[in-house]
Formats: C-alpha cells, sequence, structure tokens
C-alpha cells in the first residue's frame, strides 16, 4: 500500500470515528417492547444470553423472520423484539411483538392455534394462549396488544410450565 | 477465449469487487484474483440426478454417484466448502434446516476423496449461533464425518463482489471461505417461504451474504436471480426428505416425507424440480423464472436428463 493510500485510509478512519462517537452520543432509547423482556431471574436461574436481543420494526421484522417477516406485518406486527435466555444447558427464546390492536393479537394467536391444530384458552394471569411440545416446545399468547412467544429447548416436562413463567413475567412488565 | 475455473472466476469477481470498493488501493481481495488454479469439475451440466428412499444418508450418496461419483468433483487435498440451511434454531424434524445426514454424507464422501479441509458454514439467522448448530444436528453430523462446522456472525466473514449482470443489485458480498474454495457444495432444504413461495437451491445462497435485510428491502427475487450470475456452486444437493409445506422459512408448519435428494450442476434445473415438489411449476416462482431468463440455467425439466435411482 502506497503513502497515498495510507493517508485515504487513515483519513477515513478518523472520519469514522469522529461519526461513530456522534451517534453513539445521540443513541436513541430503547424501543418500548424491548422493556417488557423478562430480566435475569425472572425465571429461576435463567439469565440472558449477551448479544442474542434482537429488534425489528416494520420491513425489520425481517431480522427476526427472515423471509417469513410478511406474515407477520401482515397480521398485525408493528415491531417485535427477541431475545435468548439460558440455564445451565437449557436455552428458552422469547419474543414479544407490538400487535395494532387488542383485537390483532388475539387473531394471531387464533391464527397459530388454527396451524398447530389445536385451540386457544384463557390462561389465568396471563391472557389467551396455547402450548405445543412437538417438534418442540412453545407457547404463544395474547396479552392486550401484545402477541408473545416462549420457545423451550429443553425435555417438555420441564419447559412447558417455565414457558408460562416467562410469559408471567412479560405480564408483569406490561402491567408495571 | 479463457476459460476460468470456478475459483478463478470467483476470486476475480471478488478482486475487482475489493477494488471498487477500496478505491483501487491494495487489498486481500484483490490479491485473492491470484489463487492458483484448480482443475474443473465435470458433471454433465443438463443432467439431474433424483435418489428416492427413505435413508437420508444413503439418498444422497446415491444422487451423487448417479452424478459420476463426488471423485470427480473432489480431488485429493482440496479446500471444500459445504453450505447447509442452518438458519434456525429448530430440530430437524421441523423442516427448517438441512437433514443432518445429507450434511454428514456430503462430508463423507469428500473425504473419501482425500479433500485436504471441509468447512461447513452458514450465516445462522438464530442465536445464539452454537445453539442453533448444535439442536440442527449440522455440528454433530459434521464433525463426526470430518469436517469444521462454522456459523458466519461477523461482517468480517464476508468479502465485496461484483454482480455485473445485476438488474437489482451490482455488488453484494459472499462468504470469503467460499471465494477461497476449490469446491463449493450447496446444500438446501426444500421449503415453503413466506416471502418467495419456495426456498430451494438459490434463495439458500442468501445465506452467503451478510445483509440479508437489503435484500428484503429491495426486489427479493430479483436479488436472488441475480446473485446466482455470480455465485455458481460446483454442485447442489437439494434435501427434500422432509419438506416444509406450511410455516415456512423458520416453522414449525406442515412437513411431508417426500423422502428425495436431488443433485446437480444446473442450480435452476434443481430448484425447477424441487417446486415440482410442492406442485408447482418453476414459472410460479419468481427467482427461477428471472434466473432462467438472465442465463444462469434451464428451467424447463423437458430439456434435462434426469436420472432416477
Amino acid at each position: 500500500m502506497n503513502m497515498k493510500c495510507r493517508m485515504i485510509a487513515l483519513g477515513m478512519l478518523i472520519v469514522a470515528a469522529l461519526t461513530g462517537l456522534g451517534a453513539a452520543s445521540m443513541a436513541a432509547p430503547a424501543p418500548a417492547v424491548q422493556k417488557l423482556l423478562p430480566g435475569n431471574n425472572d425465571v429461576a436461574g435463567f439469565k440472558i444470553v449477551a448479544k442474542t436481543l434482537t429488534y425489528g420494526k416494520g420491513v425489520d421484522v425481517s431480522k427476526v423472520y427472515n423471509g417469513g417477516y410478511e406474515l407477520y406485518t401482515k397480521n398485525g406486527v408493528v415491531d417485535v423484539v427477541k431475545q435468548m435466555y439460558q440455564r445451565e444447558s437449557e436455552y428458552a427464546e422469547v419474543t414479544v411483538h407490538t400487535m395494532k390492536s387488542t383485537k390483532a393479537a388475539l387473531d394471531f394467536v387464533n391464527y397459530w392455534a388454527k396451524q398447530r391444530e389445536t385451540k386457544s384458552a384463557a390462561i389465568a394471569g396471563i391472557g389467551t394462549g396455547f402450548s405445543v411440545t412437538k417438534p418442540s416446545v412453545m407457547s404463544y399468547y395474547a396479552m392486550g396488544k401484545y402477541f408473545v412467544t416462549v420457545s423451550a429447548y429443553y425435555p417438555a416436562e420441564k419447559s412447558v410450565k417455565e414457558t408460562a413463567a416467562f410469559a408471567t413475567a412479560v405480564k408483569k412488565r406490561i402491567k408495571a | 477465449m479463457i476459460k476460468l475455473d470456478r475459483r478463478e472466476f470467483l476470486g476475480a469477481i471478488a478482486g475487482l469487487g475489493g477494488a471498487l470498493f477500496l478505491g483501487g488501493c491494495g487489498s486481500r481481495e484483490t490479491q485473492s484474483a491470484e489463487l492458483p488454479a484448480t482443475r474443473t469439475t465435470k458433471y454433465a451440466d443438463n443432467t439431474l440426478a433424483v435418489a428416492s428412499g427413505s435413508d437420508a444418508s444413503a439418498l444422497t450418496r446415491k444422487a451423487v454417484d448417479a452424478l459420476g461419483g463426488m471423485d470427480k468433483l473432489v480431488k485429493s487435498g482440496d479446500f471444500v466448502v459445504v453450505k447447509p440451511n442452518i438458519a434456525w434454531n429448530q430440530p430437524p424434524e421441523v423442516g427448517a434446516t438441512t437433514n443432518p445426514e445429507v450434511v454428514g454424507e456430503i462430508v463423507r464422501m469428500c473425504k473419501e476423496c482425500g479433500a485436504g479441509r471441509i468447512l461447513v458454514i452458514d450465516h445462522v439467522i438464530d442465536r445464539p449461533a452454537e445453539m442453533v448448530l448444535g439442536l440442527t444436528g449440522i455440528m454433530a453430523a459434521g464433525k463426526n464425518a470430518g469436517a469444521e462446522v462454522v456459523a458466519a456472525q461477523n461482517e468480517s466473514d464476508f468479502s465485496r463482489v461484483e454482480i455485473a449482470q445485476g438488474r437489482a443489485i451490482k455488488s453484494d458480498t459472499c462468504l470469503k471461505e467460499i471465494l477461497k474454495a476449490d469446491v463449493f457444495i450447496n446444500a438446501p432444504i426444500a421449503k415453503t417461504h413466506g416471502a418467495t413461495t419456495l426456498t430451494l437451491g438459490m434463495k439458500n445462497l442468501m445465506g452467503c451474504i451478510w445483509d440479508r435485510q437489503s435484500w428484503h428491502r429491495s426486489k427479493l427475487d430479483q436479488c436472488i436471480a441475480d446473485y446466482a450470475t455470480i455465485i455458481r456452486p460446483d454442485l447442489t444437493i437439494l434435501d427434500a426428505n422432509r419438506i416444509l409445506l406450511t410455516g415456512g422459512p423458520k416453522g414449525p408448519g406442515k412437513t411431508k416425507a417426500v423422502g428425495k435428494v436431488i443433485a446437480g450442476v444446473d442450480p435452476v434445473a434443481v430448484d425447477s424440480y424441487g417446486a415440482g415438489l410442492f406442485e408447482m411449476s418453476a414459472d410460479d416462482i419468481s427467482h427461477i423464472r428471472l434466473a432462467h431468463e438472465m442465463g444462469v440455467g434451464e428451467m424447463d425439466l423437458a430439456k434435462v436428463t434426469i436420472k432416477n435411482v
């Protein structure tokens, strides 16, 4: 690399650094939906896995669902946040969607119930929802204008109950 | 006319992209155009091998053997990159990710041909990537068969490439390891997809790029076709042992045991055959039609020799 190229590269680095500093100082606050995610130990022993937080709004719902995102936006998802939790070798994933309305949240739970060939029901203290255990454990809930899913990647005997505990943790934050 | 083999061709593209990207300063990407030449394959371009049965590993081998065997493609000491679909945190039975038995058998065949290094890699979407590699079964299958299994997670894992024929995109990125490889094998699973109707071989190449969102914001099907004009696998092995009929790309949804593995050099022909498994035609899938129109391959299966085994 010759001297001219080195100078150009140095200049680009300085501009990038200044731009980065400026952006950092004006960092946007976390989206409201992100504050609904459970914290460390909200469910006994489960901690947030670093670098697993994903947020998307509008077309960026694709950050969570890739090509499947249009199903979500067409059904009323405004924005979505997802995070993974770990307790030793057990993992759970919580996804909270802001829906355009309470009805949209309920309709979307019922859509998924139909897809999973089951029915939703009122769940005390949480909202409306259902759980499936095959091929892996996953629970779906409507909580007001939020649509929440919890996936668990450990045996169903233990995890079904705990997906409800994650949902309860979200519900508490919605109420707060 | 000078003919370039796959690595020279991809290296030259990366070099051009890197040169433009970095304003002409000397770059690693430019140097990659100087990679030593390797021999070219070859299977017949216009032939598909379709293996049917119930044992995913055996089907994979049967399909490749019907094309002429892996030793027609992989030589002693080669660096082979295998690109399955490992995007999602789903167990194999969901049908959202490539069957690990297919991946394992591909690695075993390459190993038997004396491959020097075999890398199984994807740009994993779900997190943590290590968990995705584990839950899909691909980490164990790949490693046990003798490959390294890696999730690309950093922008530095990708190089810029130019897409001269591109209509929606004129440049993008590609996994550096693919650009360096002697042999690149694409190993997608056949499944439905919310945005592109189906995802088969060419759509699976979207896992070779860094910024997927840029395609979602653009004309997705055209981007897929554009990219297929420059990133051409030496072999596509389509896993259709169990296909995902609804809820794709991540699932879960309804699955169907089809019991097939399709192998071919022509990515458009492979995808065209794959569309038929969903009772669709290639014409129904925009990116297949667009890739055909751009000369990537043949979507009319009447013009393709199909070896059923």
